[in-house]
């Protein structure tokens, strides 16, 4: 694919390394533009989109694309509905902006949170793409504070970031590209780039006009005059309706029915739909709307999941009131396919009578909801209505929506931007409790939870039980779910009255477990009961309360199917697989590590080296190499203690009684069914022996030195390679006994890190000191906050990775 | 085998982190103020990553830490949003000037001066409303801000304003924690965890203490916090508005009093949710008594607030409360630790007393509590039996109703002040502790209640007498732990 002009001067300033703010209009392959360079060379890269449904076309077009080795790149989603990455080791990772959001200070939400320090040290040596960004300023004026933390957090250390958009007012697009020292690419006038092919052809052959259709009431009737809506839906050829809520789309669904129009011509497509309809339902409205499609009377019932992400187009497009970024991106579904001669179409949208902003009627509000009033007040208001929706006349639409406001909303970036320090302390905050949740529900709106329905009044989980659904989980069988917001499923489990259950599953012991209902955390199955809800095989999932369908009726189900997921999902378990000396799998993390930092072209020394110099101020190249190289030598040193604990006389003992069979020497792996467990930690004692090596090899062993916060880190990373949680200095009634060999083990360390004889002969001193308890206030926690967290992130993970391509003797990440 | 330079590299990045920096911010006296300016200072001259060494030297705060200085925020900046337009030529001079005060110690510019108000907020009640009678606008002179705008000098506010963003606020009061040694910041992010409807501010100020304390223990700086500096903002009482500086040595939790992170980890529990009682939709209910004897204790714990405080303690378990005696999820009892932190060291028998006030808790059992159902007839009983004990005259009296409820309870169970129940208690230490005189029995008397509290953990009803495996004081605290949060 040979990309435009603007596309070819993105990509040549992304090869460069810089981080970039893309404005530019729908349909003009802002993804590619992004994302085309890996064609050329390796990146990873992760893609963060704010809701679940734009991902998979992400997924399809980058998958379309060969990398440099020849090879179809090979992107995974992964978000709270479908988990295919592991840790984000992969090349290519589609995911939601909450996600990212958590895993940047290493409290990842559908990842194990033990791992969370290697989550974030992922996100750092990833180029981060932020997709629709404008639709952070929806969701909570923290959301976007949030999002331009994150973004500053890492434009800091120079992390390539990405944010894109299609409706940000010029104004504001410079002020935030000013503030945050990203370079701004601007299509069309005014902006960086004037002339662009494909907007040329956009501008000429796009002839969407701008319409505005007027709901009124019928007098002395409460309800609206729909008859000019029904007239719409009448005409021949495509025709796309986007709803605001899933409930107005059922009830229009219901209205066209009624009206005589066959259910073979209506698609439905929605959030709220079981998985796998929905993914019919996608693929039936892609060969009835998607490129090269046949023409066709065909009518599509949808909302947000279609109006970005989704490849489709109709002549005849209708939207109910929104906020105008919305309004753009559904606009963009109109005459999409300009590129082969003049495509016409029209834009409608809904008014309802008595929209205002201050005294609107109920109508409008319902019609407008679930979005602010007032946005949408201003999007109606500055319409182009009768004019054609050219690039230009988009942009002066988003201008003059935001109208005055433009100033406020310049004065909200700045605000924000002030406000990053609160975000850092929330995540702080979120660390010291462990809880993602705390940052979470920031972005509440756009988190989901997924829904089942069970047939009853009750959702049963005892004797008198339809199924029995505990053994179901037990067996790995899953319920196909439809997905609902945080909040609609708060107000549904207080509707529910204690009649619902819930699949969690318990991250610490990698097991569902199913009950009746408590609280509901993010990553829960809800199953609700028929009483309250159920599955219409073309509506997909609706509530009793809103709908009067017949329960005898053919399309109806009131329980979901369950059945086990075709992929079970990836458990990241080390596993004992392996029988191994001790330093056989000390020395492979070691050099596991070590390569990941000391190679050139790796991701990690790369990340590494632009971290350090922003820390740092170094200028020198050559320091700055020599920096590196230290602190890849103290990721050596601590991979070599990571697994100190194993050293210990119980452990070594209890290893044995597991399998006698285990090599002569300290063993460090087995053979094991997992059914018996040693049951003695093995990581405290790698903090304190780590300080002490590396504080002796340095020869500052008796002093506080500059380095001891650095040498610190690294040690914390290393004793915290199985859970982030790890406080070496609050281990009760554990003590470390070193075995006989245990001097001998410590001394190959000493000796592989290039350890003077002088340093070897003390290997003694570094065991006893081991035996010790650290002091708590000489731990550091490694929040956020703090500068040299993202050294740890970065060392915790690498010595994940090589723990982890030790066990499986593979390797997990791609480097370079 | 690595060939890594491993002897000189430590040389080669002696300045890793940032120079090292010693910052002289002097004092105003104005107690709030002052620490907001500390964090502002280190906000901006040193970064709040970094870990750093602060010293009250007095008429100064001293502070040394190394400091990445290309990340710091940018003063002028700050001083531009605080100013809320361009710098001008004297700005940066004033700013210059307090850059060169603060890292050398010299001269601090005290102008230009500026009037309070917003994005410096209230940065200090006293400044604010000024010392009735004695009338204030400016720190200097303190003169009256009653229908004037106070002002401080810029540089001050400069710093105020970047230390604003530390304050934590429960209900109307400000605060801010004051440390002494080597902290690193980023570890006491935010250790305010709860909030409260409305207690008033000696309660607020009692949480804030607790919660600050324990959240400490958790980082390993609870010894580091000296004091807590606080402002209170109270709507509709703006002339009532004042700060001040809390010294910990001063209260339940000074070092030398010896607390742990248990106890203050179970007071705070207790106590958080003792004041999300007191106060129902802003008004008090029947537990403010209770909440403020807890408070009045734990700011000063001194033996005039020792009695109403085990008044309260009682109280609270005759309503069915968990309490900051007994702490139901570790089984362990703090009675000694709370008498000691008011009255000190006791001449007295702590082992005498305690078995004595078990036998009694069981003889109480026993006797009157033992045939009601209901678990508020059962403390309403124990409530009864609590206060004739409390209410006796003199030792005499006391020792009277103490052994007739002994020998009542002996009726229905013979082992009560056996070693088998562990009450075996020693009479001639007992009466050893009583002590001769008024004085020396009322103290006796304190630590009894105490103990009594502490040692009427609720019974099982299914005691079999005759087997002295099962103790007759087997505990049962699950039924009271639902309400320990």
């Amino acid at each position: 694919m040979k990309p435009t002009h603007y596309q070819t001067l993105i990509q040549e300033k992304i090869r460069q390394g810089k981080s970039v703010l893309v404005v530019a209009p729908t349909g003009l392959g802002k993804t590619f533009a992004v994302t085309g360079d890996l064609t050329e060379g390796f990146c990873k890269t992760i893609y963060a989109v704010p809701l679940r449904a734009l991902g998979n076309d992400i997924k399809r077009s980058v998958g379309e694309m060969t990398g440099a080795d020849g090879n179809k790149l090979n992107p995974v989603i992964h978000h709270g509905g479908v988990q295919d990455s592991t840790l984000f080791n992969e090349d290519f990772v589609v995911t939601t902006y909450d996600q990212v959001v958590c895993g940047v200070p290493g409290l990842p939400l559908s990842l194990p949170l033990k791992s969370g320090h290697a989550v974030a040290g992922a996100l750092l040596m990833s180029r981060l793409i932020f997709d629709e960004a404008h639709l952070a300023w929806g969701i909570s004026k923290e959301a976007l504070s949030i999002l331009l933390a994150i973004a500053k957090f890492r434009l800091n250390f120079g992390l390539q970031t990405i944010l894109m958009t299609a409706t940000l007012p010029d104004s504001v697009s410079s002020l935030l590209a000013t503030e945050l020292g990203m370079e701004r690419v601007l299509v069309g006038k005014g902006g960086e780039i004037t002339e662009d092919e494909a907007l040329t052809e956009r501008n000429k052959n796009r002839q969407v006009k701008t319409q505005i259709l007027e709901l009124k009431k019928i007098s002395k009737e409460k309800s609206l005059d729909l008859s000019s809506l029904e007239e719409l839906f009448k005409e021949s050829g495509k025709k796309i309706y986007f709803a605001n809520t899933v409930k107005r789309l059922q009830q229009t669904y219901d209205r066209l029915i009624k009206k005589g129009i066959p259910s073979e011509r209506i698609l439905v497509l929605h959030n709220r739909m079981p998985h796998d309809w929905r993914k019919k339902a996608e693929k039936k409205v892609n060969e009835c709307f998607g490129k090269d499609s046949k023409d066709g009377d065909w009518i599509l019932l949808t909302n947000q999941v279609s109006e970005a992400g989704l490849d489709i187009s109709a002549p005849l497009v209708i939207s109910d009131p929104a906020p105008v970024d919305t309004l753009v991106q559904r606009a963009g579904r109109c005459a999409r396919w300009f590129w082969d001669g003049i495509e016409e179409g029209r834009f409608i949208v809904i008014k309802v009578t008595g929209l205002s902003e201050n005294n609107a009627s109920d109508e409008a509000k319902e019609y407008a909801a679930p979005y602010q009033l007032k946005f949408v007040v201003s999007a109606i208001k500055s319409l182009p209505a009768g004019e054609i929706l050219s690039w230009e006349v988009e942009r002066k639409w988003v201008t003059d929506s935001w109208g005055g406001n433009e100033k406020d909303a310049s004065e909200a970036v700045k605000k924000s931007i002030n406000a990053t320090t609160f975000a850092l302390n929330l995540f702080d905050r979120a660390a010291q409790i462990n809880k993602p949740g705390e940052i979470a529900r920031t972005f509440r709106e756009i988190l989901s939870i997924e829904v089942a329905v069970e047939e009853g009044s009750e959702v049963r989980i005892d004797d008198l039980a339809n199924r029995d659904l505990q053994k179901k989980v037990s067996n790995g069988e899953f319920p196909d779910t439809s997905s609902i917001s945080l909040a609609k499923a708060y107000s549904l489990i207080n509707e529910a009255e204690g009649r619902s259950a819930l699949i969690r599953h318990d991250k610490e012991e990698n097991q569902y477990l199913i009950r009746k209902i408590g609280d509901i955390q993010l990553g829960d199955i809800l199953i609700l009961p028929s009483s309250l809800a159920y599955l219409h095989k073309n509506k997909g999932l609706c509530f009793v309360k809103d709908s009067s369908d017949n329960f005898e009726d053919e399309d109806i189900e009131l329980s979901s199917f369950w059945s086990i997921p075709d992929k079970n999902r990836k458990a990241f378990s080390p596993g004992l697989q392996k029988r191994q000396t001790l330093w056989e799998h000390t020395k492979s993390v070691m050099d596991g590590t070590y390569r990941k930092f000391i190679e050139e072209e790796s991701s990690y020394r790369k990340t590494l080296l632009k971290i350090l110099r922003t820390l740092e101020n170094i200028q020198d190249d050559n320091k700055l190499e020599e920096l590196a190289n230290l602190v890849a030598n103290l990721a050596k040193v601590a991979a070599g203690f990571h697994d100190l604990g194993k050293s210990d006389i119980k452990w070594q003992k209890k290893i044995r009684e597991i399998d006698p069979h285990c090599p002569n020497g300290l063993v460090g792996r087995s053979f094991s069914d997992g059914k018996k467990k040693i049951g003695v930690p093995h990581t405290p004692p790698g903090y304190v022996a780590t300080i002490t090596a590396c504080k002796l090899l340095l020869g500052v062993d008796k002093t506080a030195h500059p380095l001891d916060p650095l040498i610190r880190a690294v040690a914390l990373a290393a004793c915290r390679h199985h859970s982030s949680f790890l406080n070496p200095a609050r281990i009760e009634n554990y003590k470390f006994e070193p075995h006989a060999e245990a001097e001998d083990f410590v001394k190959e360390i000493l000796q592989d890190v290039g350890a003077s004889p002088q340093v070897i002969e003390k290997a003694n001193e570094i065991l006893e000191a081991a035996k010790t308890l650290p002091e708590l206030d000489e731990v550091p926690l490694m929040l956020p906050n703090e500068d040299l967290f993202s050294i740890y992130s970065l060392v915790g993970r690498a010595i994940l990775m090589a723990d982890r391509e030790d066990a499986s003797g593979e390797l997990k990440e791609r480097l370079s | 085998m690595s060939n890594f330079d491993w002897e000189n590299v430590g040389q080669k990045f002696s300045d890793f982190g940032g120079e090292e920096k010693t910052l002289h911010i002097p004092k105003t006296g104005l107690p709030f103020f002052d620490v907001l300016r500390l964090y502002g200072a280190i906000d901006l001259f040193i970064g709040i990553q970094q870990e750093v060494s602060i010293k009250d030297a007095g008429n100064e705060w001293k502070v040394e830490a190394r400091a990445r200085e290309h990340r710091l925020k940018d003063i002028q900046v700050a001083a531009e949003i605080l100013k809320k337009k361009t710098l001008s030529k004297n700005d940066y001079e004033w700013i210059e000037s307090l850059k060169v005060a603060l890292l050398e110690g010299q001269d601090y510019p005290l102008t230009p001066s500026r009037n309070v108000s917003y994005p410096l907020d209230n940065p200090d009640s006293a400044l604010k409303d000024g010392i009735r009678d004695d009338a204030s606008t400016e720190y200097k002179g303190l003169e009256s801000g009653f229908g004037k705008k106070s002002k401080v000098a810029f540089p001050d506010a400069l710093l105020a304003f970047a230390g604003q963003e530390r304050t934590e606020s429960i209900a109307g009061v400000y605060f801010l924690p004051v440390f002494e040694g080597k902290v690193d910041f980023s570890k006491v992010i935010s250790p305010l965890r709860a909030w409260v409807g409305i207690p008033n501010v000696i309660c607020a100020q009692a949480l804030t203490l607790l919660a600050l304390k324990s959240s400490l223990f958790a980082e390993g700086y609870a010894e580091k916090l000296s004091a807590v500096a606080y402002n209170t903002n109270l709507d509709g009482r703006k002339f009532y508005n004042y700060s001040g500086v809390i010294r910990i040595e001063s209260t339940a939790l000074a070092e030398n009093r010896k607390v742990d992170a248990e106890f203050v980890g179970n007071f705070y529990r207790t106590f958080r949710g003792l004041v999300g009682r007191a106060w129902s939709k802003g008004k008090a209910t029947k537990e403010v008594e209770d909440a403020l004897a807890h408070a009045y204790w734990i700011m000063q714990p001194s033996k005039k607030h020792l009695i109403p405080f085990i008044t309260s303690i009682e109280r609270q378990k005759r309503f069915g409360r968990v309490n900051v005696i007994y702490d139901t999820k570790r089984r362990k009892g703090y009675a000694k630790e709370v008498f000691e932190m008011s009255y000190g060291k006791w001449s007295g028998d702590h082992d005498a007393v305690r078995k004595f006030a078990r036998a009694v808790a069981s003889a109480i059992y026993q006797a009157r509590m033992i045939d009601k159902t209901a678990r508020d007839d059962q403390n309403k009983v124990w409530y009864d039996e609590v206060v004739m004990l409390r209410s006796a005259p003199t030792a005499k009296a006391f020792i009277e109703r103490a052994m007739i409820l002994i020998e009542q309870g002996k009726r229905e169970n013979q082992f009560i002040g056996s070693v088998g129940n562990k009450e075996d208690f020693d009479p001639s230490a007992l009466f050893a502790s009583i002590g001769d005189s008024r004085t020396e029995f009322e103290t006796f008397r304190d630590l009894f209640r105490m103990y009594l509290v502490q040692e009427s953990t609720p019974k099982s009803k299914a005691v079999l007498p005759d087997d002295l495996n099962n103790n007759v004081n087997l505990d049962v605290d699950k039924n009271n732990e639902e309400e320990n949060e």
